[in-house]
């Protein structure tokens, strides 16, 4: 197999495995999931086209964030969105996010919070599945779940803020472990 | 760990429910603590992670889902898998690892084989899938609407089964969800050309391809189709269909059978009932790209433009908040004065000259004195003594004053992301500040509202897709008419004959008043319209939207008769000067442009 053969094949490998850390950091920035996905479809492409100037697989992570940074601002320069983006604001999330993720992995967070979202209730599991996967409006939600649409929001933040403190709980004790 | 409170508000900066003065303030805190920044990103991926995992799970708990549904609804939708969210983003670095050879096996093992639904084969030229421009292998979602722009452009799509639909040029295909209780695939060819090589489907799952005349049903063949304005062709190439429309069905089995169904004629009045009878894509005027004057460039993107109504001068509102007066003859700011908004949302220069008012994010209306820009009054008007002063409890999105000056409408908005409300429509005395009436009825948050001509009647377009008339004395809803995407501007003409609306679908309708019928859908802006203004004499009507242009119409005949080129980024207000003569235009790039209108 060539070797640019192989660093494109560790390109896809190291895309799916930061995929969560680069989403987190996109979607904090830019608050939409539709926008999140077009800019990381950008970076992929970006990245696949480029894989070639990266000198250490350790320093993937950084690169890729830097360019998910620039373009999000492009993003913003092309005017689809309604307000501005702060350029300040992303630059001090990126650091955010590399901060974090020394901190803690986002494998280590994806895999306590689903042992969590596993070990969730029935009808709680069902109604994060429906509300999550994108396809079930609030309404729907409601006459499903025979709730009001604001009894169903604030069922969800209930269950979101559960989620939360089993994720705390498990690190904690898989810290101390 | 986060701080419960910190973790609801970030919560709500995510989702966007925060009102723009919160969101600038999580910002200014995001700049200066560290920690707060780190919660967020923690926050954005909790969302990835839990979107990710639902995806995954819809698949997979279908049984599950089944059951419950079963048992909580019976006659709830059949869910069907989805694509992996993932899966768009990564699609170019996986095809690599196929092509490598490298298979499947460097891919996470838990994540779940999920199916994509369909996908593009192949494209050439201009094609979308939504908003996003679509390549070839560009998965496809139930929902997803692809549209082909451009003589040259076509798509190809494939379904698992080896169904291949191939769309032509200017055409429009929406994926839809099968009517309940049955299964199998469903497509609105809303205009353009299709052919589709149909796999055998079972005889219970028959393939839908609906247009806006008639239905196809399809069991397993070849035919094509057209559609658009004010017909459908349908042509079997092979096998058998069966096509229904309007209540009578025909069983088509003769190789080369052509089938054209006509525009049928319905009664407007039901909003179910409502189909636009003309739909046109018309080629546009050369643009003239040079504006009579341009006025210096203002603080922040404008989104509110009216011309006082008897003289040449012009209020300008916009997101710093300030309102300036302009003389648009001579290009000289005659006033100006902040209403300590940070956003002027939208504004109304009342027919007598005197009043101005002005809508913005902080859930009041202001009325304003035109000639000195001293505030009267704010709406609702604050309580004297202490105690939090009463708002609106959402954004203002639209204020008309009635044509004599002794009414003002104001219409609010419902932040998206929060419980939907029934929108309200509240009626003030802009002499003594005093509420006179309230008209509610939308489904959802108000975006545009005016008064007819006479004065008796005031027009609302909602959020909710619905475009409504009230009756002012009895202060009744007197119509429903249903558009079918959200109705984001409207403009009466002024012999009161003629609704101009303007949506979310790019396409901008004419309503004949008298009957409630619409006469005519326009289409040409490529993306949603913002801003619509009839000429005063009623015979022409502008248009603005998402994207710089603008265009001016033949109210009569629907032709686009002039097209103008000025601006950087969205257009969000037109207006014509009382004497007609001049087209005031603004928009995100903060600009005024004046151009000379010609005949």
């Amino acid at each position: 197999m060539k070797k640019s053969a192989l660093r494109q094949g560790m390109v896809a490998r190291l895309l799916m495995q930061h995929r969560t850390t680069l989403y987190g950091y996109i979607f904090s920035c830019v608050r939409n999931h539709a926008d999140t996905e077009d800019i990381l479809q950008t970076v992929c492409v970006v990245v696949t086209e480029s894989i070639e100037q990266l000198t250490n697989e350790a320093g993937f992570l950084p690169w890729v964030r830097e360019i998910a940074r620039r373009r999000i601002l492009a993003y913003r320069r092309t005017g689809r969105r309604e307000q501005p983006l702060d350029p300040d604001v992303v630059r001090e999330l990126a650091d955010a996010a590399e901060r974090l993720e020394e901190k803690l992995p986002a494998s280590d967070q994806a895999t306590a919070l689903t042992a969590c979202l596993e070990a969730l209730p029935p009808r709680s599991r069902q109604l994060i599945i429906m509300r999550y996967d994108g396809g079930t409006s609030a309404e729907d939600l409601s006459r499903r779940f025979g709730r009001s649409v604001q009894g169903i929001y604030a069922q969800i933040k209930r269950i979101k803020a559960a989620l939360r403190t089993c994720v705390e709980r498990r690190l904690q004790t898989e810290g101390a472990s | 760990m986060i701080p419960p409170a910190d973790a609801e508000l970030l919560q709500d900066f995510l989702t966007g429910t925060l009102a723009d003065t919160d969101v600038r303030l999580v910002e200014f805190r995001l700049k200066n603590e560290p920690l707060l920044a780190e919660a967020l990103v923690l926050l954005a991926r909790e969302e990835a992670l839990l979107t990710e995992w639902a995806r995954s799970m819809a698949a997979v708990d279908s049984a599950d889902a089944a059951r419950y549904d079963a048992i909580s609804d019976k006659t709830s939708p059949q869910r069907l898998p989805r694509v992996k969210v993932w899966v768009r983003a990564f699609v170019a670095a996986a095809s690599l690892l196929a092509l490598l050879g490298a298979g499947l096996s460097l891919l996470p093992t838990r994540a779940p084989a999920v199916a994509l639904y369909a996908w593009l084969e192949e494209v050439q030229g201009e094609v979308f899938v939504g908003t996003l421009t679509a390549r070839s292998h560009h998965p496809l979602q139930l929902g997803d609407e692809v549209r082909t722009s451009g003589e040259l452009s076509f798509a190809v799509l494939r379904y698992p089964d080896g169904t291949r639909l191939t769309l032509g040029s200017d055409s429009v295909l929406r994926l839809e969800q099968a009517e309940q209780g049955v299964q199998g695939k469903r497509l609105f060819l809303s205009e353009g050309y299709v052919h589709a090589d149909v796999a055998h489907q079972p005889a219970e799952q028959p393939m839908i391809l609906a247009t806006r005349q008639a239905q196809v049903r399809v069991v397993g063949t070849r035919f094509s189709s057209s559609a658009g304005d004010q017909g459908t062709r349908i042509e079997l190439e092979e096998g058998r269909i069966q096509v229904s429309s309007a209540g009578k069905s025909l069983d088509v089995q003769k190789v080369g059978s052509v089938v054209d169904v006509a525009e049928p004629v319905r009664p407007m009045e039901k909003p179910e009932e409502i189909q636009p009878r003309f739909l046109s894509w018309q080629p546009l005027p050369p643009p003239l790209t040079t504006p009579r004057l341009t006025l210096p460039r203002g603080e922040g993107p404008i989104q509110g433009l009216k011309f006082a109504p008897l003289n040449a001068l012009l209020a300008v509102g916009g997101w710093k908040g300030t309102v300036q007066v302009w003389d648009a003859d001579a290009g000289v700011l005659l006033r100006s004065w902040d209403t300590q908004l940070k956003r002027t949302r939208c504004l109304d220069w009342s027919n007598d000259g005197s009043l101005i008012a002005t809508g913005g994010d902080d859930k009041t209306a202001k009325i304003w004195d035109a000639h000195t820009g001293q505030l009267l009054w704010t709406l609702p008007e604050a309580p004297r003594g202490p105690g939090k002063p009463p708002r609106f409890n959402r954004d203002i999105d639209a204020v008309a004053f009635s044509p004599d000056s002794s009414v003002l409408a104001v219409a609010a908005e419902i932040r998206r992301s929060e419980p939907p409300v029934a929108g309200d429509i509240t009626l003030w005395n802009p002499r003594t500040g005093a509420m006179t009436g309230r008209l509610a009825g939308h489904k959802d948050s108000i975006l545009c509202v005016a008064f007819t001509p006479d004065g008796k009647q005031l027009v609302s377009g909602s959020r909710d897709g619905t475009l409504r008339v009230w009756d002012l004395e009895t202060q009744t809803e007197v119509a429903a008419l249903a558009c079918g995407e959200p109705v984001l501007t409207l403009a009466c003409s002024p012999d009161g004959k003629t609704l101009a609306t303007g949506g979310r679908e790019r396409s901008i309708r004419l309503w004949d008043v008298p009957t409630r019928q619409l006469r005519i859908a326009l289409q040409g802006h490529p993306r949603e319209v913002r801003s619509l203004a009839f000429t005063p004499d009623g015979k022409r009507l502008a248009s603005s939207g998402r994207d710089p242009s603008i265009r001016v119409w033949d109210v009569e005949s629907g032709k686009p008769v002039a097209h103008y080129q000025g601006h950087s980024f969205a257009v969000t207000s037109v207006a014509f000067s009382p004497d007609g003569r001049t087209l005031a235009t603004a928009g995100w790039d903060k600009l005024v442009k004046l151009w000379d209108v010609r005949e």
